[in-house]
Order: structure tokens, then C-alpha cells, then sequence
């Protein structure tokens, strides 16, 4: 790979040489916390695996090859190892990962075809379900108010319009509930993220720049998303890529706890229930929201919130991130049994999470299973009460 | 030797199931170093049995075509042990990682080799039961690699001494693929109780073997109840005045220790120009715990100690946090960690530090702070004793072989007994010229259990 000249993780240099391979991102400090070690087995799944892999790239001790780009593509880029990593020497590891990921794209290698079937329907309708643009809207019902004057924008990102309408009800219902102004943007294209994660980073930025350019040209200051995925990309990644942004980017979960917390949002009900929490890995591992949804869930009158062996920042990953859930949707679902087993020892009836990606191959997992648990958003529970 | 190496593939594949090997250039890329600064090496296959009776055909397929056979277990090793120097096969223990039985009554756990302490801590813990690794490599390291390399460090190594004691029985594959168990009860369809029993304790023969007399896939621990901890820190002006605590805190008892006591000078963790000394003790009642902080408080001080903030040791040595990697960001910055280590006499400490600023720091410039580091602990009647370097990985590589070849040689001259004795940082080199009668014995035994010298050839026996 050109004696690493040149290449993206040749960013990251320092910092793939500084690894002490104390092993502990595998599995070594904390088991079971990395679902690519999980499903690849060998270390050139770990975190430390693939950093020495790197180097022989850099130093032209190893060439690409297919099946090395699928080994660097099995992993849902959670972070888990990276927040291990936090405990002893910090290693940008996700970006690391990332970056290795941009490589075997610049080398043909990357990413995985059903990545580029997906990124080739992004460029042209702006969405990755193989779906109409013009359809981005059809949940909303008709006579619904979603272009005021608002400065607050609902982002509904992809997956909830598309492929899971009810959150985006939910989420629109629980604004008007508190008397917020919601607005909807029909020009809104996919956030990227899905490019940014499989190494497609001319993709992503050509996503990026639009949806900056939509956000000032509707004058917001404040961004509310459902769906950790965009939430991480609009609030992290746009900033490293575009500079500073004008606006604050806020995820529904941090957005209703200002509103309950300033009695703007009330429950006009209960839920007699007990749920657990999974932590989406975009929202918690890699923005550190932890607190708000957990918040959220306790003060709904009647739930009672119990916790998984796993969780915060060693959460276990549902599988799905990283764009396994498409290039490999058996490993997807493979992580997301270790999860919902985990959460069914809770004894809750319903596994609730904040991401509509994780909802899906949660509940997809726990169909196949026929497991009791009751898949949902946080925004779902927050509609039946408000 | 294409057609051999597919013949291998297939036969490996056939033992292990599809998933299990892997000859893939950037598998095995991923498997070319361990914590050291030791050269890249690359085996032809890597192969992850998951049980004793894959680990036993592997053996007899590489005896039949002579073929090298490496143990790793979870790559933590700082020696090069497991770098496949001759090529050949990877065995990767981490699939053999069950925890078989904690018996509670006697006890006891037993655990495959490829258990890492973690799990077996994790465990332990949920019974109040406790088992504590010896290893910088902490919880990382798996049960059974620690045990082929007698661990001696960290926490663990107080009230039980180095890894061993503690070892009550162990399931071995023999290089030629033999399954043996080591405690003598087991064939009497006991599980191990006591480390002793009938005739030589074959336990302890395995014990620190560097993993070239026998693979280990199971072994049984003695476990203790989780003790209350205290954590203490002392500055002395000194390593003669540490020379003068090791003795009086060993001299009444015996190979049992109470303390553990971790010292730095001169880089690593301590700042100052005297000696840093971090503590830890164990108590099963307030009292007990009391007494014994009373016990190394008097000590310390008349040996000149003065006490300091405790928490500069628990965040070294923190039971639930692991071994001191944990929250010692500062401390890796500079880069990994490279070591010359092994153990001295009680009162050669200071002249072993001398040795070391004399090399390391003067001659050869490893500064500033935390550069380099000269620490240890305490063990029976002698000190753990180790120079580390940080280095700039991969630039510094060279210079750290230059510098450790004449700190070991010096070293040597003083009374050193390596922790170990892998090809890695001259150890061998150094060491084996002297150990005549023992060497001699330590090969014939290898050359009868080995006869075809396929188990991590290359390292300590030669």
C-alpha cells in the first residue's frame, strides 16, 4: 500500500506504534466485550490485532487483499475497544479502524458490495433503503404543520421514516405533547454516516455539505434527532469535517429530559413495566450519553428500570453498527442473541433502547428466537404516556 | 513443501473444524508480537483447539511431520516466549477458556489453560472467593501461560507467595501428545486438595517450564475468601534503607508473605531522588488488617520511611481495578514497555540500582523520566528486580538490544537470576553458560518428553 504514503491510517501513525498490546481491547480486561473478536475469533479481529496489521500495511510487510477487507469489515466499530483502551493509554482505535477502512477503499478493496449497492442509492436518492427521496415524508399524516418557523429541527435520519414510521410518530407526538414546534425538512438527505462508517468519505462529505448548507439556509439552532447514528455524525463528525457548526445537536433522549426537567412535558399515564436499557454505541460509547435516557425511562410513572450485567460504557454491541447488520446480517444477529439472552436474565418485559438500528436487529433477533421480550424506542414508551 | 503445507492445512482443518485455522497472511501478521520489543516472527498456521484432545492430535500430526509447535495464550508475554522463531504452527489457547469447577467446600477451581485471570477472578468473585493473578500482565494473561512462566508480581503474590503453592494439580499434553494429569489423587477420581501427595510433585515440574515440557489445559487453584485490603505508600531516602524493610519483613515468615511491597527509583513511577515504596496488605478481620498496617507502618519508619498518600498505591495495585494498568495514562505515553527483569538477593538492591543508573541512564542516555525506571517487589529473602524502557516503537528497537545486553551481562555478575530465560534481550545468552548441571538435567528431560524437539523450540532449552 505504498509504503503507507499517503495512506489514511498513516494519520495515526504515532499512535499504532505506541500500542503496548496489552490485549486488554480482545477481551483481555473486560471478556465479551468485542463482538468482532466474538465473531472472527482470531486476533486479527481484536483492536490489537489489526493494529499490527496496520503497520505491515504501512511498511509494506503485508499487501491488501479481499478477505483482509472482509476481516476489517466484520466489525460494528462500537468503540468498546476504544473505551478499554481509555483505561490505560488512549488510542483513537474507531478512527483508526475508520481510517484502515478508507484505505481498502482507495485500494478497491472496500467496501463490501452490498455497501456499494447502498452507497450508489444514497448518491442517488439520498437514502440507504433503496427508497424515493420524495417518499422521505409519507409517515407524516396529511394536514400535519412540519414547515413553520421553527429554529428546532427534527432530523428523522433514514431509518425511522423508512423502515419504522411509528418512531417517527412517536418522536413528533411527544414534541406537540410539550408544546414544541417541530420542524420537518423535506430536502433532508441522509446524514452519512453509513459512509463515514465503511470508508466512503467522498460519499459521506457530499452529504454532509448539503445537509449544512439546508440547516443554514432554515436558520436552526437546535437539532433533535432519534437515532444515535446521525446524532454522532451531525454532532461529531460534520464539526471535524466542515468546522464549527452554528447550532447545537441534541439527542431525543437529552432533548425530553430538558423538557421534563423544565415541566414543559408531562405523563398523563403510566406503564406499569419493568424494562431495560440497551446502550446504542453511537449514543453512549462514542458521545458519552448515558444519564438522559436512563432519566427519561425512571420518571415515567409505574417502570421500573433494571440493568443488564453489561452496560454504559461495557455495554455489549447489538451487532449491527459498523455496516455488518448489512454486508454481514448472520454476525449481526449472531451479536444481537448475546444481547437480548442478556437482557431476557433481567427478567424485564421489555428491552428498550434509543436507536432505531439497534431496535431493529434487537427485535430481529429476538423473533427468531421467540423470545418474550418486547423490542422498542424509548420514543414508543414516551407517546403512550404523554 | 506447498503440497506438505496444504496437506498440514487440511489435517488441521479436519482436527479443528474449518473456523479454527487459518494460514492467512494477515491472521497470522496479527499474531508477530507480544508486549515486547522482540522482532517481528510469523508462523505458517495458526490453530485454536478447543479441547485437550484437539491440543493432543495437533501435537502427534506435528511430531509426525516434524513441525514446530508455539503456545500462546493471550499474547501478554514481555519475553518473545511465544514468537514463533522457527515457524511452523500457533496454537492459540483462548478457546480452551471454561471455568470447569470452583468447588466452594475444598476450595478449589479448576479452569481450562486458556481461562484468563479476569474470568476466573470475575467468578470467583460472585462466591466471595478470590484468586489473584502474578502477572504484569495482569488479567489479561491466561491461567495457563502464567503458570508455564511462574509468575511472581502484582498483589497476588501476598499471603501466597509466586505462582505455584497455589497450583494443586494440573492436566498436561506431553509434546507427544500424551494426556497426563500431574496430581497423583486425580487418578485415585479425586480432584487435587493439597499440592504435595504421593511421591515428586510433578505439579511443580510443569511449573515455570516456559511451556516447552507439555501444553497445559487444565488446571486447579487453591482459592481464598476475598480478604479486606489496605493500601500504603512510603518515601525512603533510599534502596539501602528498602534492603533493610525486605528483611525485616521477610525474616519472620518464611515463603508466606504478608505484604506486598513494590518499590521504583529513578524514573518509571517515581519522580523523586528517593525510593518509592507501595504497599499492600490483606486482612480477614479489621483487626487483623490493623495489625498487619501497624506491623509495616513501624518497619518502614525506623528503616527511615516516611508515610505518604495511599492512593498513589491503589491506583497502582486496586484489587478490582487490576494491576497497574489502570489509569496510568502518563505513564504509557511515552511508549510500550520493554524489561531486563528477574530477582537478587535481599541486600543487592541498591548495588543492582547503581548497575542500572550506571548503564542505562549514564552511559546510554534512557532519559528523561519516565523514560526508563528501575523498580521491583518483594519476594522471599530477595526482590523482583527490573530496568524498563519506553520506547518509540519502531525506531527504538536497536537501541534498547544495546543497552539491555550490557545491563543483563552486569547484572549477571552481580547474582542475577532471570525471571525467565527466552532468547529475548540476551537472557540466554547470558545464562545458560552458567547453569551447567541444571541445564543439563532441564535438556535431558526435554529431550525425552521431546524427542523431535517440536514444542517452542528455540527458547529456553536448546
Amino acid at each position: 500500500m505504498n509504503g503507507g504514503k499517503g495512506m489514511q491510517i498513516s494519520k495515526y501513525h504515532d499512535q499504532i506504534w505506541k500500542c503496548g498490546r496489552c490485549g486488554y481491547c480482545g477481551g483481555g480486561y473486560l471478556e465479551d466485550r468485542c463482538p468482532s473478536r466474538f465473531l472472527g475469533r482470531f486476533e486479527s479481529s481484536t483492536a490489537r490485532g489489526k493494529l499490527l496489521i496496520a503497520r505491515a500495511l504501512m511498511n509494506g510487510g503485508l499487501g491488501p487483499s479481499a478477505e483482509l477487507a472482509s476481516r476489517a469489515y466484520e466489525c460494528t466499530l462500537c468503540g468498546s475497544c476504544e473505551t478499554i483502551c481509555d483505561r490505560i493509554i488512549h488510542l483513537d482505535l474507531v478512527d483508526i479502524l475508520e481510517a484502515l477502512r478508507a484505505d481498502l477503499v482507495e485500494a478497491g478493496l472496500g467496501p463490501m458490495p452490498r455497501h456499494k449497492e447502498i452507497l450508489n442509492w444514497i448518491k442517488k436518492e439520498h437514502n440507504p433503503y433503496m427508497e424515493k427521496h420524495e417518499d422521505r415524508l409519507k409517515w407524516i399524516s396529511q394536514g400535519r404543520n412540519i414547515s413553520g418557523k421553527s429554529k428546532i429541527l427534527y432530523f428523522t435520519g433514514c431509518t425511522a421514516p423508512y423502515r419504522q414510521p411509528e418512531i417517527s410518530k412517536a418522536s413528533l407526538q411527544v414534541m406537540e405533547a410539550a408544546g414544541v414546534e417541530a420542524l420537518v425538512a423535506p430536502k433532508e438527505w441522509c446524514c452519512g454516516s453509513i459512509a463515514f462508517r465503511t470508508g466512503a468519505r467522498d460519499v459521506g462529505l457530499d452529504l454532509a455539505k448539503h445537509n449544512v448548507e439546508l440547516f443554514k439556509s432554515l436558520g436552526v439552532n437546535t437539532i433533535v434527532t432519534h437515532c444515535p447514528g446521525c446524532y454522532k455524525t451531525l454532532k461529531l463528525d460534520y464539526p471535524k469535517l466542515l468546522g464549527e457548526m452554528p447550532w447545537k445537536v441534541l439527542h431525543f433522549s437529552e432533548f425530553v429530559e430538558d423538557l421534563l426537567s423544565k415541566g414543559k412535558l408531562q405523563f398523563d399515564g403510566q406503564i406499569d413495566a419493568k424494562v431495560t436499557y440497551h446502550d446504542p454505541c453511537h449514543l453512549g460509547r462514542h458521545a458519552g450519553v448515558y444519564d438522559p435516557p436512563r432519566r427519561v425511562l425512571e420518571s415515567i410513572p409505574g417502570l421500573q428500570l433494571v440493568e443488564m450485567e453489561r452496560t454504559r460504557q461495557d455495554s455489549w454491541c447489538c451487532g449491527a453498527g459498523g455496516g455488518v447488520k448489512s454486508a454481514f446480517p448472520d454476525s449481526a444477529l449472531k451479536v444481537a442473541n448475546e444481547r437480548i439472552k442478556e437482557a431476557e436474565q433481567t427478567g424485564a418485559q421489555y428491552l428498550v433502547t434509543t436507536c432505531p438500528f439497534c431496535r431493529q436487529n434487537l427485535k430481529d433477533s429476538s423473533a427468531s428466537s421467540g423470545g418474550h421480550l418486547q423490542v422498542c424506542d424509548l420514543m414508543e414508551l414516551l407517546a403512550r404516556v404523554t | 513443501m506447498i503440497e506438505l503445507h496444504g496437506l498440514l492445512y487440511k489435517t488441521l482443518e479436519n482436527i479443528v473444524g474449518p473456523d479454527n485455522v487459518s494460514d492467512k497472511d494477515f491472521d497470522l501478521e496479527a499474531y508477530t508480537r507480544d508486549l515486547s520489543s522482540a522482532p517481528e516472527k510469523r508462523a505458517s498456521f495458526v490453530v485454536r483447539p478447543s479441547t485437550t484432545e484437539q491440543v493432543s492430535t495437533i501435537l502427534r500430526v506435528a511430531n509426525r511431520y516434524r513441525i514446530p509447535v508455539y503456545i500462546r495464550g493471550g499474547g501478554t508475554s514481555h519475553w518473545g516466549e511465544w514468537l514463533p522463531v522457527q515457524g511452523g504452527i500457533l496454537m492459540d489457547m483462548t478457546s480452551l477458556n471454561q471455568i470447569v469447577e470452583i468447588d466452594e467446600r475444598e476450595l478449589t477451581a479448576t479452569v481450562q489453560g486458556g481461562c484468563t485471570w479476569f474470568k476466573l477472578r470475575n467468578e470467583l468473585k460472585k462466591l466471595g472467593l478470590s484468586c489473584e493473578p502474578r502477572e504484569m500482565g495482569g488479567r489479561a494473561i491466561t491461567v495457563g501461560a502464567s503458570i508455564t512462566k511462574r509468575g511472581s508480581g502484582s498483589i497476588g503474590v501476598t499471603k501466597r507467595g509466586r505462582l505455584g503453592w497455589d497450583v494443586l494439580g494440573l492436566e498436561v499434553v506431553l509434546p507427544t501428545g500424551e494426556i497426563v494429569k500431574t496430581a497423583a489423587v486425580e487418578y485415585l477420581g479425586l480432584r487435587p486438595f493439597d499440592n504435595g501427595g504421593i511421591g515428586p510433585n510433578l505439579t511443580q515440574f510443569f511449573i515455570g517450564s516456559g511451556g516447552e515440557l507439555g501444553v497445559i489445559t487444565e488446571v486447579t487453584l487453591r482459592v481464598t475468601p476475598i480478604p479486606l485490603d489496605a493500601y500504603m505508600y512510603f518515601d525512603f531516602p533510599g534502596l539501602e534503607d528498602l534492603e533493610k524493610v525486605g528483611d525485616q519483613v521477610t525474616r519472620p515468615v518464611g515463603d508466606e508473605l504478608a505484604f506486598h511491597l513494590e518499590y521504583t527509583k529513578g524514573g518509571c513511577l517515581s519522580v523523586g531522588s528517593g525510593a518509592e515504596a507501595r504497599v499492600w496488605t490483606y486482612g480477614y478481620t479489621e483487626k487483623e488488617l490493623e495489625l498487619r498496617c501497624e506491623m509495616i507502618r513501624d518497619i518502614c519508619e525506623k528503616a527511615g520511611g516516611k508515610e505518604g498518600d495511599s492512593k498513589k498505591t491503589e491506583v497502582t495495585h486496586h484489587r478490582d481495578h487490576g494491576y497497574l494498568w489502570s489509569g496510568l495514562t502518563d505513564y504509557f505515553e511515552p511508549g510500550p514497555v520493554d524489561y531486563v527483569g528477574g530477582y537478587c538477593p535481599i541486600y543487592s538492591l541498591n548495588r543492582f540500582f547503581e548497575v542500572w543508573e550506571e548503564v542505562v541512564i549514564k552511559k546510554h542516555g534512557w532519559i528523561p523520566a519516565p523514560k526508563a525506571g528501575f523498580g521491583g517487589w518483594l519476594i522471599p529473602r530477595g526482590w523482583g528486580v527490573f530496568g524498563e524502557f519506553r520506547y518509540i516503537d519502531p525506531d527504538e528497537r536497536p537501541r534498547i538490544r544495546e543497552t539491555a545486553e550490557e545491563l543483563t551481562k552486569r547484572w549477571f555478575e552481580l547474582g542475577f537470576m532471570p525471571w525467565r530465560l527466552g532468547d529475548h534481550l540476551f537472557l540466554a545468552k547470558y545464562s545458560i553458560p552458567k547453569l551447567g548441571g541444571w541445564y543439563e538435567l532441564v535438556k535431558r528431560l526435554k529431550k525425552e518428553l521431546d524427542p523431535n524437539d517440536i514444542l517452542n523450540p528455540g527458547k529456553m532449552i536448546r
